[in-house]
């Protein structure tokens, strides 16, 4: 018990408290300006920087992400388009083809009027002509005939009278 | 503390004593361990390897009259040529425990004359001398004038005396802060607990600039190197001590609380190094622990806002009649925290190296103090693996001490500049107030 009170970690000794705070001060002064401030400063930045750039990075895949939907769009929007602008040119194709069948028709059925017609035109005139070579003809063959016939004088007043009996029934 | 290497030379003491028959006297005699103890985790003006191997250190006094005195703790040893006091008994066989002579006190006080022929703290310089390594004084002006070395340092009836050729002398100790003002003489000289908060700044300095380097060097990207070992417990102490107890005004307050930590730390550790010029029991100091405590003291009640004193001295939605009764439990209270942290830092490593050296001192007691060689190898086969245990929790308290320390400190600051919404207890405490 002798020396609990003579070496006593319990007696705050004046000299050590002193140096304690001296030392203790100095180095909160120095390595709390030079080292602790800076280094939380540098921690703050390093955080900030690696958030600004997360958020950067989500933005450009967000921003990627519209693109690729925005082209997706183009594509199927281009598809549908080409799509569209296939079934109108087959549209188109048919309507021509059948504008050009229909006209064809009206113009063959035109042709075929008009050869009628002409065809007709021509057999008429062809039977004009028949006609009128047969009305010759026949006037031809009568003359000859009757020539023949009349010959003789008795013949030809038996044949006047005929006629003349003909005329008076009519 | 010196216990590892303590148990080293035991066993290796041990061994020797094995193959060398001991013709030593003093053995088996009593001894006060708990004195022992108290010895080793208390300051000393010198770093104690064994035997009178020393680091000296320096010596700086300061009294009311004389003033200043500057030396090195080595100047108090003379040789041999002081008053030629008969060696009281000479300690051979037993040597590496060389100021182990109080183990007898009652008997003999402590002889520092024990070595014949060796070199001894005896001088007495303008009155100061080394009493096992501790600086005092002696009291009477005429002594100190006239007294250049001494015999023996007396400690009958607890108060120590010194005796110089016939004559006993009263003694001084250094002032403590329990003295008040009534103090003769301060020992501002660089203790071995001032000089191992010496060696801790330094290193606390190289180290966290070669951490601060690494930030500036890696700005901005991955931390390498020591600054990556270190990285983790910055953030600890920023993000669940300042940010968790301060709240949004920690960055001011982040600096101290770091370095509050690390300096602790540090000190702790210093403490666990069992050799020289380190294992300074500093932090189980209450002298440094008192420092601490000051400083976060001023750090706190600086700090305080209207709210804070607004609530120790009227505290809101108590009882008006309650009210003075809070704002002197609440005053106390100011005074109280960092008392408790002083305590707690200083009994928790003080314990811990008492405990070390109490499993040191089982190796004595089993060895009969140097009579009985079987039974220092029982001792130190039981001594030596509580130690080694012994140590590495006492790892783990240090950085647990330096961590409650700057947690609770963190805590007082938070409760300081806190911003109460008086809406908040106008809900809280409502039901309490009278009508």
């Amino acid at each position: 018990m002798l020396f609990l009170a003579e070496f006593s970690p319990i007696v705050p000794s004046m000299g050590m408290v002193f140096w304690a705070l001296i030392i203790f001060l100095l180095t909160w002064l120095v390595l709390g300006r030079f080292t602790f401030k800076p280094i939380a400063k540098a921690l703050r930045e390093r955080e900030e920087s690696i958030d600004g750039a997360l958020a950067e990075a989500e933005k450009a895949r967000a921003e990627m992400a519209r693109i690729q939907a925005e082209n997706a769009a183009a594509l199927k929007n281009q598809q549908a388009e080409r799509t569209a602008m296939m079934r109108e040119a087959k549209d188109a194709k048919e309507q021509i083809l059948k504008e050009a069948r229909e006209e064809a028709k009206v113009v063959t059925a035109r042709m075929i009027a008009d050869a009628k017609v002409e065809i007709e035109a021509q057999t008429a005139a062809a039977m004009m002509d028949v006609r009128n070579s047969a009305g010759q003809l026949a006037v031809d063959v009568a003359q000859k005939v009757l020539r023949n016939q009349l010959s003789d004088p008795t013949a030809q007043t038996a044949y006047a009278e005929t006629l003349i009996n003909e005329i008076k029934l009519n | 503390m010196l216990n590892r290497l303590f148990s080293i030379l035991l066993t290796a003491f041990v061994v020797f004593t094995i193959a060398t028959p001991v013709h030593a006297s003093g053995e088996g005699e009593d001894v006060d361990y708990g004195a022992q103890v108290m010895h080793h985790i208390s300051d000393a003006n010198e770093f104690h390897f064994w035997g009178d191997i020393h680091i000296p250190l320096p010596i700086i006094a300061w009294s009311k009259t004389d003033g200043f005195h500057f030396g090195l703790s080595s100047d108090f040893y003379g040789h041999g040529e002081s008053h030629a006091a008969p060696a009281h008994d000479d300690h051979a066989g037993h040597g590496h425990e060389g100021h182990d002579h109080e183990a007898h006190p009652a008997e003999k006080g402590h002889d520092n004359n024990a070595h014949a022929g060796g070199h001894h703290a005896n001088k007495v310089i303008n009155g100061y001398f080394l009493d096992h390594g501790v600086l005092r004084r002696l009291s009477d002006p005429a002594a100190r004038a006239s007294v250049s070395s001494y015999d023996k340092v007396d400690a009958h009836d607890d108060n120590l005396k010194v005796l110089s050729g016939g004559k006993a002398y009263a003694v001084a100790n250094a002032a403590s802060l329990l003295d008040g003002t009534n103090f003769n003489w301060i020992d501002f000289s660089i203790t071995k607990n001032v000089a191992t908060m010496l060696m801790a700044m330094l290193v606390f300095a190289l180290i966290f600039g070669a951490v601060r380097s690494g930030y500036k060097k890696n700005q901005g990207r991955a931390p390498k190197g020591i600054q990556s070992f270190f990285e983790p417990i910055i953030l600890f102490i920023r993000d669940d001590i300042a940010k968790e107890m301060i709240g949004p005004k920690w960055e001011k307050y982040f600096p101290y609380l770091a370095t509050l930590f690390f300096f602790i730390l540090i000190v702790n550790l210093f403490g666990l190094i069992p050799i020289a010029p380190f294992g300074a029991n500093a932090t189980g100091n209450i002298a440094l622990t008192c420092a601490l405590a000051v400083v976060t003291f001023f750090v706190v009640n600086l700090s305080g806002n209207k709210d804070y004193w607004g609530h120790i001295f009227w505290m809101p939605g108590v009882p008006l009649l309650l009210k003075p009764v809070m704002a002197v439990i609440e005053f106390l209270g100011i005074f109280i925290k960092p008392f408790t942290l002083m305590i707690r830092l200083f009994a928790n490593i003080s314990a811990g190296h008492i405990i070390i050296l109490s499993l040191i001192g089982l190796i004595f007691q089993f060895g009969d103090n140097g009579a009985s060689v079987s039974g220092s190898t029982v001792g130190a086969l039981i001594a030596v693996p509580f130690t080694l245990v012994m140590n590495i929790l006492e790892l783990f308290v240090a950085f647990l001490q330096a961590f409650i320390f700057t947690l609770l400190s963190a805590l007082y600051i938070g409760t300081a500049v806190e911003e109460h919404h008086h809406a908040d207890h106008g809900e809280e405490h409502a039901p309490n107030v009278p009508a």
